[in-house]
């Protein structure tokens, strides 16, 4: 009760008595505040630019240096990242261990592309190749125990750039592919390893010419089918192989590619070589005359 | 306690004077032995009315001790034999009472031999008494059950049955023979187990993660031994072991290696010096065996060739963690190559190949001893320690895989390990490539080469392009290493050269460099634990499970 009294002396200034007005005088007093902080702000914001012009003057610096030692390493930084983000072939011969390829294959359907497309890969590599048997199959040929004619190191681990290990093993989706079970999950299907190896073999393969790509990668689709696929399936893929081998000798472009390589794997492997069209046949038999089909061929024989 | 202080407190005031409770007492003990004699005159009236009205009183009881006297023309059948074509034969077993349980006139109980069981069946009848019923198993909720009356027969006694076997319309689950029973007409104890058992083997033969029932920890398993034996999956697991050992005799006297015996007690310590047990002999001491490394080198140097060694090696390790023994069983062996120590690591590879495929064969493969022929089946071993334990079958490939150390160091590095070129693996680090791998040739063994040379002994073979490497390589089971080894430097002043680099005292280690002074061949090799290949073959958790009397800093008996 008698803090009334003071009350009544502070006041004085208002004129009003309405408690309504006081929120006006509340306001007059923020915005002297807000003033204040807003040139607090202004510093901080200041501070904030200066460090953000520090850190990007340090980032250019550092680009500078890079390209500086790029220039030094004749290497293409910038074509490298854009035309293979996915592999890093460029950057094998630096690192100088092992890229190890790991295809896992079922010796009942055993991936023929892979044997044609690991000759290729010698060309331009140096590959170490070896099949292993898993302890999940009971026995395999000795044709597919020694699937590669070099099989094991001739020379140290460590002076090959690729290690393709096929591991003939049960496993009921086919072909597949590991190379890093950190980084990705296992490549299923002949095709799609067929497909990594293939831009393994030309880095720029996609960057070259989009329309070919295209093309191949609709074979390796429906050699997909042929591989996976029922009797009806298969027949209508020998029919439009046939149609187009009836123009053109290869199965894209003018010139053998992936596409024939896994197309014919898979005839091979459904055992589709008898009663076919005639310019399959024709076909089939160029493939086998090359030179990187021998070895698969014989594989192909034996089975 | 107030009743003690009133009976000792007028004890000690007047001694002579017996008081009026004491009188009491001894009245009340002379009534209790007078009731005692005539409930046992009772008892043994009962008892000689019972066996006069017992029909089957010469079918069951207590065979006396035997010590030879007789050789009576029996044959006593084997229970793993036994199966629908042995039906309503006449048989005589032996075997352990594993369990037995009664349902009215009706008692089943199930014999047992190793880790092969036979349901057996008693029901009261012709030529059955009710009391040799309760012979062989008291009633569960009978009070009127005397035991001085009935003395029935402990699990785990030995007994002899006969009976007539029956085919079985239904299999029998709980039995290793499920085709057939044994219809029962006489019971014999041979040897009685007393009444106590410390665990019951039921008990022990029961996953570790059972939440409704008993189960029986290591320690109780490692004090009963013996009765922890008994249970199929522990007969299974030294069964396996055995095998590994027998393959990989086998498989290494194919390749021409001979198997030598070196000694236990040495006199200087073989591999650097620490970690070994001292012992006293005669006036002076010796040291137990850290390793045949030395005498298998010197086999070499004496124109072995390949030898093996299969022995107890002792470790004086202050380790207790679940892979460590202070003795265990030491597989060693040792070859000379002729230009590449990985003619080495061929040979070792491919034994480990052959030793699993041995071990998961469910065929009966007969290796003939002495005429008689003895049948393995590892398969189905495997299978019931994995009842137990379960556990992802071994997978392995063949050939062996066979990486480089850097190559593994690579793929950590991937996952984010931080380590250098040439550091040695952490226990850690060792089970994240042994899952790595895995994840990507899916494979639980594996090789790893060229080790680092700054972290073997300095009798390792350095790398002859880089002296940053070395010629030597580990073997992991299911991430755990299991076998180290290394091209051996064979020359003698090289090996000096290397000592005096590892700061090794040369002198006391001059009787193993001169081994090599009159020429050695160049040769590599390694050792392998016996206990721990068994307990990773079969993905168990502890290498105590696998040795039969385990020895570690904490435990010495039994």
């Amino acid at each position: 009760m008698y803090k009334l009294e003071p009350y009544y002396i502070t006041s004085e200034v208002l004129e009003t008595p309405d408690c309504m007005y006081k929120l006006k005088r509340i306001y007059n007093d923020d915005q002297s505040k807000s003033e204040n902080s807003m040139e607090d702000v202004d510093a901080e914001v200041a501070a904030l630019e200066k460090r953000q012009e520090d850190i990007l003057t340090r980032l250019r610096r550092l680009k500078n240096e890079v390209e500086i030692l790029s220039q030094k390493q004749s290497a293409d930084v910038a074509s490298l990242s854009s035309s293979v983000p996915s592999t890093n072939v460029q950057q094998l011969p630096f690192s100088g261990v092992i890229q190890d390829i790991v295809i896992n294959a079922n010796p009942a359907n055993p991936p023929l592309s892979v044997l044609i497309l690991h000759q290729l890969l010698a060309q331009q590599y140096k590959v170490l190749a070896a099949s292993y048997v898993h302890s999940s199959v009971p026995d395999v040929s000795v044709g597919l125990r020694n699937v590669f004619l070099d099989n094991g190191p001739v020379m140290s681990r460590s002076n090959y750039q690729f290690a393709l290990s096929v591991i003939w093993k049960n496993d009921r989706f086919g072909t597949s592919m590991m190379l890093s079970p950190n980084v990705q999950t296992r490549v299923y299907g002949e095709a799609n390893v067929a497909r990594y190896l293939a831009r393994l073999l030309n880095p720029a393969y996609d960057a070259v010419d989009v329309v070919t790509a295209a093309e191949i990668d609709h074979w390796l689709d429906q050699a997909t089918q042929v591989i996976h696929g029922n009797n009806k399936e298969r027949a209508a893929v020998l029919r439009m192989i046939n149609a187009r081998l009836g123009k053109h000798p290869w199965l894209v472009g003018s010139d053998l590619t992936l596409a024939d390589i896994v197309m014919w794997s898979g005839l091979q492997q459904c055992k589709m070589t008898q009663a076919i069209p005639g310019n399959v046949k024709r076909w089939l038999d160029v493939c086998s005359q090359q030179t990187v089909f021998q070895h698969a061929r014989q594989v192909a024989i034996d089975l | 306690m107030s009743e003690a202080q009133n009976q000792t407190i007028p004890s000690t005031l007047d001694e002579k004077q017996p008081s009026k409770k004491a009188l009491k007492k001894e009245q009340k003990k002379a009534e209790k032995a007078v009731k005692k004699e005539q409930r046992q005159a009772q008892i043994q009236a009962q008892q000689v009315a019972a066996e006069k009205d017992d029909c089957s009183r010469d079918k069951y009881g207590v065979f006396p001790m035997i010590q030879s006297t007789e050789k009576p023309d029996r044959v006593l059948h084997q229970i793993k034999r036994l199966g629908a074509e042995q039906a309503e034969q006449n048989v005589w077993i032996r075997g352990r009472l594993h369990t037995s349980r009664t349902v009215g006139k009706q008692c089943f109980f199930i014999i047992r031999q190793q880790q092969f069981t036979l349901q057996a069946l008693l029901f009261v009848g012709d030529g059955v008494s009710k009391q040799m019923l309760k012979f062989v198993a008291k009633f569960d909720n009978d009070y009127t059950y005397d035991v001085l009356f009935y003395c029935s027969i402990t699990k785990e006694s030995i007994i002899d049955v006969a009976g007539v076997l029956k085919k079985v319309d239904v299999k029998i689950e709980s039995c290793s023979q499920q085709d057939v029973e044994l219809h029962v007409e006489q019971v014999w104890v041979v040897s009685a187990a007393s009444p106590r058992l410390p665990l019951l083997i039921e008990d022990a033969m029961r996953p570790a993660d059972d939440e409704e029932l008993a189960t029986v920890n290591l320690d109780t398993r490692l004090d009963n031994r013996i009765l922890d034996l008994r249970t199929a999956t522990t007969q299974s697991i030294y069964r396996i072991e055995a095998g590994v050992c027998q393959l990989f005799r086998e498989t290494l006297n194919n390749e021409g290696f001979v198997e030598i015996h070196t000694p236990k007690i040495i006199s200087a310590a073989s591999e650097g010096g620490a970690n070994v047990f001292e012992v006293t002999y005669f006036k002076g001491s010796a040291y137990l065996a850290q390793s045949p490394q030395l005498y298998k080198q010197m086999a070499i140097a004496g124109d072995f060739d390949k030898v093996y060694t299969v022995g107890a090696v002792f470790r004086a390790e202050d380790s207790n963690t679940h892979r460590h023994l202070t003795e265990f069983v030491g597989l060693d062996l040792e070859m000379a190559f002729q230009y590449h120590y990985h003619e080495v690591i061929k040979v070792i590879g491919d034994m480990f190949v052959n030793i699993f495929k041995g071990l998961q064969t469910s065929k009966y493969c007969n290796v003939s001893i002495t005429a008689s022929t003895v049948v393995f089946r590892y398969a189905d071993d495997v299978a019931t320690v994995f009842k137990q334990y379960p556990n992802e079958p071994f997978k392995f490939l063949e050939p062996s895989l066979i990486l480089t150390f850097k190559e593994g160091v690579e793929m950590l590095r991937e996952n984010g390990v931080e380590m250098e070129d040439d550091e040695d693996l952490s226990t850690p680090n060792e089970k994240l490539l042994g899952r790595l791998v895995k994840a990507k040739y899916d494979t639980d063994f594996y090789i790893l080469d060229k080790f680092p040379l700054a972290v073997r002994p300095f009798y390792t073979m350095p790398d002859p392009h880089n002296s940053k490497w070395s010629n030597s390589y580990d073997m992991f089971m299911r991430g755990e290493e299991i076998l180290s080894g290394a091209q051996r430097v064979h020359d003698p002043d090289f090996l000096t050269e290397r000592a005096k680099h590892h700061g090794i005292d040369i002198e006391k280690i001059k009787s193993y460099i001169d081994a090599f002074r009159f020429g050695a061949p160049p040769h590599a090799g390694g050792g392998i634990g016996l206990e721990r290949v068994t307990m990773l073959y079969l993905g168990l958790g502890n290498v105590r499970l696998t040795s039969m009397f385990p020895r570690d800093p904490k435990r010495l008996t039994p």
